[in-house]
């Protein structure tokens, strides 16, 4: 890969994965290393083509590194589909204070990994459930499982607001 | 199972802004793309550690294992008299039997 083409794929996927990163582990700094180290691997380990689009590539590469990162701070506890997400009483703060932006940040923190990457890929970077498949390697039906479940955990810990807005 | 999409849920969520990366990533990622491979650095490490063995293990000295020793004393006491050279000796050597 000459520096041009991964200038160009820099330029393209940079944002995404930063956003991805970001709402994954919430933390600017975290999500900037991420990158670095998801462009970097990629530069030196080049792309294989059989590995599907560059496109789910990279944002598989970038879920494996944030898997790592919560493993490397011993917050495995995350990783657990099956862990209840707790609705902390930091949503319940910012509800209350009409902070939208963080009631909705700490709900989503606050959802299993597995749910959390199934949203945030869905929702906010508004990719396929095929997309998702691929990059998170699990069949469809667990996607739209974990998709459910999140979505539920969220309209009951932001119901206040979902009121409101309606 | 719902997972078309959900306008209510989306538009709470969108409330939630992700921020811009800082300018020192893109410098840090062109930074660390530009430099040399460091892979000579561990081959070189590596030899270095492997001489320094060597030379290690070629100046030790094998270790002079000291028995345990007893000094004896021994005298020898010969009573020659009466001793007479033999005109024309023979010598035999006869082993001795148990």
């Amino acid at each position: 890969m000459t520096e041009a083409e991964f200038r160009s794929l820099y330029g393209q996927y940079r944002d995404p994965l930063f956003r991805f990163g970001y709402r994954l582990t919430g933390s600017v700094e975290a999500a900037e290393d991420l990158v670095h180290d998801c462009f970097v691997g990629l530069f030196r380990g080049g792309f294989d083509a059989r590995q599907g689009s560059m496109k789910t590539y990279l944002y598989a590469a970038m879920r494996n590194l944030c898997r790592k990162h919560y493993r490397d701070s011993g917050r495995e506890d995350l990783l657990d589909e099956n862990a209840d997400p707790p609705v902390g009483s930091g949503v319940v703060d910012a509800l209350i204070s009409r902070e939208t932006a963080a009631a909705v940040r700490l709900a989503v923190g606050a959802l299993p990994l597995l749910q959390r990457e199934a949203l945030v890929l869905f929702e906010y970077e508004e990719l396929t459930l095929d997309e998702i498949s691929k990059i998170v390697a699990a069949d469809l039906g667990a996607v739209k499982s974990r998709l459910h479940r999140a979505r539920e955990a969220l309209r009951k810990a932001l119901a206040p607001l979902m009121k409101e807005t309606a | 199972m719902m997972t078309e999409r959900d306008d209510e849920l989306r538009r709470v969520l969108r409330q939630w802004k992700a921020p811009e990366p800082g300018a020192a990533l893109d410098e840090r990622v062109l930074r660390d793309i530009r430099s040399p491979r460091r892979w000579w650095i561990s081959v070189a490490a590596g030899v270095l550690l492997a001489g320094v063995l060597v030379m290690h293990l070629s100046q030790r000295r094998p270790e002079v294992v000291k028995a345990d020793t007893q000094v004896v004393s021994v005298a020898v006491i010969a009573d020659a008299t009466g001793f007479q050279p033999m005109a024309e000796g023979k010598i035999t050597v006869v082993k001795r039997t148990q």
